[in-house]
């Protein structure tokens, strides 16, 4: 490259002496100022002077690389529980590479470093908090650039109080001069930092409950408990409550198995409670239960667990009316006139919330008491026991097997603890003066207006007794009109042709062994020596009485009287004999009517005369019951 | 001849006519009906209705025969004795059944009809004891009817009771509930086919205290004819877990409570009954859309592929 010198402006072509000339002139007044001034003094001194050199280079101290600070947060809100370690950390560095301590005291006064005896003991000799102050711990020598870690046990005496400020060095112990930072660390962030809190056990006295409780009821367990800390308000306490002392689980707090009850409220300072309600079915018995006391850090009580069994109380069993079936739902026919009917059927399901089989591994439902009455008569009076026992109206169990024949088994097994019922089938018997409920045209309407019904309570192996349910069904006991005749014909005696029995001197006596109140019917046929079902009497003015020679009446009037009803071949006639309902079993209401009869004189043919009278029940009207 | 042989001739012409009973004072075997009334105050015109009645007797040591005559002039033609108008009551055979049966014909008035039944007992050989006026018992049956011209839908429930059931199961995300099987044995007492209109179950705890789940019944009940008596059921579903409970049913004609009580339900973990639960109608009614709606959209997809493919055809042509 070459420049045409020629063509550049003036000043360009004279700038390079400019700059040379400059830089010579300030060389020279430096000389200049040098020699007669500065150098002169100084030459002459060196000149002058002998020259040695010494120098001590002195120990610094290990300074912070990473704060220290507490590894595991201890604070107001997570606090150390007491006999819990509490831990520093920090990672420090000595410029000379010796090892250093990490020291935590509870106040900022200057730390002593102590001296390793050599070189070659260096990290043995641990700083010292001041005098006056508590050392929470001091590291082992750790070597420079690596974590040095402080553990402290916690208790709860002194030094420890519940809230514990510190303050944390490095420290070596060179052998000539050791030292400590000048400056403490006390932590990192808020939730590492000065202080840490140590947190005090909760106090347990003493726990107890409020049973004895009935199955499916509510127990509630009572502490006498308080929490010994302070800082930021005492600690809210929990009582667990487990049914065994060895399920207790002290990290999760609660009872890893055998759980009863725990606090439930977040805002009990003292005085825990837990309530424990009950399953629906428990057998009667006393339980063992062991209370344990934590605090809301999770820190236990020392005194934990403490004992408090409770009891279950024995339940008398239930019946739901649901559950009992009267004769299957199916009306009563009585079917045995003057007699009992049997084969009537009560099935009943009994439940006890203690279950059906009790500690011992024997029955806890063993009986029952049941009665089977006219609703009219109610539970109040017909209450299943034998005083009121009433053939009528009222069959109770408690009158025994000898006056009613109630007769019940089991259909089911108890299959262990958690069953609660047993069914049971019966039959029984009713008397054929039990009263009727059926709508039928004459029953009065008080009965109609009823119904049978059952009751049935249980009983357990404490001899409890519950309390009479009646079942939801119940059911009409049908009317029966039925009759029976005190003596199987009616004795006229003798009677000449022409003449007639003067009164009515025969009798019928009818019985009424059915429910209803009962009239009579009757209707006759004309009498012969030769007459049977098959072979009626055949029409002979001289061989054959007719029926209507027959008369009758309810009571003993002349044979001629108007008031006498005529016998008719054909037609029933009645008698208003109003014989009551029968309410005795061995008694029945009787009815008697009178008979007269009139021999015509056109018969001449003497000897036994045979006939056939029908007696027809009648059930009586309403009001003749 | 003498004198006291005459008069002895002369007695024996003039006193012809003796009677003797026998005396005895024995207890006649008893016999008697139940109920001793044929009663029906709901019937219509063309209706039948059938009504047993039992002829008894206190001592069946011995053979006899039932005679049966209707007498009820107004409704004659309506009543019939389906045994026939003789019984026979064997011996050892204590109770007899005696059907009536009422058909009232389609022109019957509407109005009360009265009558009655004679049912005469005699031994079944016909043989009377000789020389005496024996006796032979019998009933009557009153009959109560009533033809009238309304509708009367009643019923009465005899008696209940609910099986023991599996609780519900889930089928990856449907849930299908527990079937509740409650059975009503019902008797109509109208004139209509009739069952319940619906039947309510709130159910407990089984102390009875705590209200876990009101339900009701799923589909119809099936009905019963009038007059009849049958058992009836209905199908409720039930989320409850296994347990033992205590269920307050209440059993309806439309608004009006027939029955109402309480009865233990039993619940059991799935599979411990051999009884099938409910199946899609007892799902929830998200869970019935979850079902039905992809089928839909499968269907409509089908049908419009199907219809774009018809029309593609007939373009082609």
């Amino acid at each position: 490259m070459s420049y045409n010198n020629e063509e550049f402006p003036k000043y360009v072509k004279t700038a390079g002496k400019v700059t040379v000339l400059t830089a010579f002139v300030g060389l020279l007044v430096f000389m200049m100022a040098f020699v007669f001034d500065v150098g002169q003094q100084e030459f002459n001194k060196v000149s002058a002077q002998q020259a040695t050199t010494t120098l001590t280079v002195l120990n610094t101290p290990p300074s912070f690389t990473i704060g220290a600070y507490e590894v595991i947060e201890s604070s107001t809100s997570t606090p150390t529980n007491s006999g819990d370690n509490i831990q520093w950390a920090a990672l420090g560095n000595d410029s000379n590479g010796a090892p250093y301590f990490l020291l935590v005291c509870d106040s900022n006064a200057t730390p002593t470093a102590n001296a390793a005896t050599d070189s070659g003991s260096l990290g043995t000799a641990a700083p010292d908090c001041d005098g006056s102050a508590t050392q929470w711990g001091v590291s082992p020598g750790t070597p420079s650039n690596t974590y040095a870690t402080v553990t402290r046990a916690t208790t709860e005496v002194s030094p420890f109080s519940e809230s514990n400020t510190w303050f944390a060095w490095v420290c070596d112990d060179d052998p000539f001069n050791p030292r400590c930072n000048s400056v403490p660390v006390q932590g990192l962030s808020a939730t590492n930092s000065s202080p840490f809190n140590v947190n005090k056990r909760p106090i347990f006295t003493s726990l107890s409950n409020d049973g004895p409780v009935d199955p499916a009821g509510s127990l509630v367990f009572n502490s006498v408990s308080t929490d010994p800390d302070t800082v930021d308000d005492e600690d809210e306490l929990f009582l667990v409550v487990c049914s065994t002392n060895t399920d207790y689980n002290p990290v999760t707090n609660t009872c890893d198995s055998n759980f009863l009850a725990s606090t439930t409220l977040q805002t009990l300072l003292s005085n825990a409670s837990a309530t424990y309600t009950l399953a629906a079915i428990v057998q009667d018995d006393t339980y063992t239960a062991y209370g344990y006391l934590v605090d809301v850090h999770g820190h236990e009580a020392s005194t934990n667990p403490i004992q408090a069994n409770f009891d279950v109380n024995n339940v008398a069993p239930t019946v739901l009316g649901g559950d009992i079936s009267l004769n299957g739902g199916t009306d009563i026919t009585l079917t045995e006139p003057g007699g009992e009917t049997t084969g009537f059927t009560l099935d009943f399901t009994l439940r006890d919330a203690n279950s059906c089989v009790n500690t011992g591994a024997t029955d806890e439902i063993t009986g029952y008491n049941v009665s089977v009455f006219r609703s009219g008569v109610g539970t109040t009076t017909c209450d299943t026991t034998a005083a009121n026992y009433d053939p009528n109206n009222c069959y109770p169990s408690g009158v025994g097997p000898t006056t009613w024949s109630l007769s019940c088994a089991a259909t089911s097994t108890c299959a262990g603890p958690t069953q609660d019922s047993v069914d049971y089938s019966c039959t029984f018997p009713l008397w054929f003066v039990a009263d009727p409920t059926d709508s039928g045209p004459n029953t009065p309407a008080a009965l109609a207006a009823q119904t049978w019904t059952a009751a049935v309570g249980g009983t357990d192996d404490d001899s409890a007794t519950g309390t009479l349910a009646t079942t939801s069904s119940p059911v009409e006991l049908i009317s029966v009109s039925a009759l029976d005749m005190l003596a199987n014909d009616i004795a006229y005696g003798g009677v000449e042709p022409g003449d007639d029995t003067g009164t009515l001197r025969a009798s019928s006596t009818l019985r009424n062994i059915g429910n209803t109140g009962l009239d009579q019917e009757s209707k006759g046929e004309p009498m012969c020596g030769t007459y049977s079902v098959s072979t009626p009497c055949p029409v002979s003015a001289s061989s054959t009485i007719p029926s209507d020679q027959q008369k009758f009446a309810s009571s003993s009037l002349s044979y001629a009287s108007l008031d006498a009803t005529i016998l008719d071949q054909a037609l029933d006639r009645e008698v208003e004999l109003d014989v009551p309902k029968t309410t005795s079993t061995s008694t029945p209401q009787q009815g008697t009517t009178y008979w007269g009869i009139a021999v015509p004189a056109s018969i001449t043919l003497a000897g036994n005369y045979t006939g056939l009278n029908t007696f027809t029940a009648k059930t009586a009207e309403e009001g003749d019951w | 001849m003498s004198k006291f042989s005459r008069n002895l001739c002369v007695s024996l012409l003039v006193l012809p006519v003796l009677f003797f009973g026998t005396g005895v004072t024995e207890v006649f075997a008893g016999f008697g009906i139940t109920p001793p009334y044929v009663s029906n105050t709901s019937l219509t015109r063309n209706s039948t209705y059938e009504q047993q009645i039992l002829l008894v007797r206190s001592d069946a040591n011995s053979d006899q025969k039932a005679e049966i005559s209707v007498d009820a002039p107004a409704i004659q033609d309506w009543i019939e004795i389906v045994e026939g108008d003789e019984i026979k009551l064997p011996r050892g055979v204590q109770k007899v059944p005696m059907t009536v049966r009422i058909k009232v014909p389609s022109n019957a008035d509407f109005k009360d009809y009265n009558g009655s039944i004679r049912i005469r007992t005699l031994p079944d050989d016909g043989q009377v004891a000789p020389g005496a006026v024996s006796i032979s018992l019998g009933a009557l049956v009153d009959i109560d009817l009533s033809v009238i011209d309304r509708v009367i839908k009643d019923f009465r429930i005899r008696k209940i009771s609910a099986p023991d059931l599996n609780e519900g199961s889930k089928f990856a995300w449907l849930y299908f509930p527990g079937k509740i099987r409650f059975a009503m044995l019902l008797e109509n007492t109208g004139n209509v086919d009739i069952s319940p209109s619906r039947v309510e179950f709130r159910i407990f705890d089984r102390a009875g205290k705590v209200l876990l789940e009101e339900t009701q019944n799923k589909g119809k009940i099936p009905k019963v004819v009038p007059y009849g008596t049958e058992t009836v059921i209905a199908e409720i579903p039930t989320r409850l877990e296994a347990g033992s409970y205590v269920a307050r049913y209440t059993i309806y004609n439309d608004d009006e409570i027939k029955q109402e009580g309480d009865l233990s339900l039993n619940v059991l973990p799935n599979g411990t009954v051999q009884m099938a639960g409910f199946g899609f109608s007892g799902l929830s009614v998200p869970h019935k859309i979850s079902v039905l709606l992809p089928i839909f959209a499968v269907l409509i997809a089908g049908l419009y592929i199907w219809h774009a493919r018809r029309k593609r055809i007939t373009k082609q042509r």
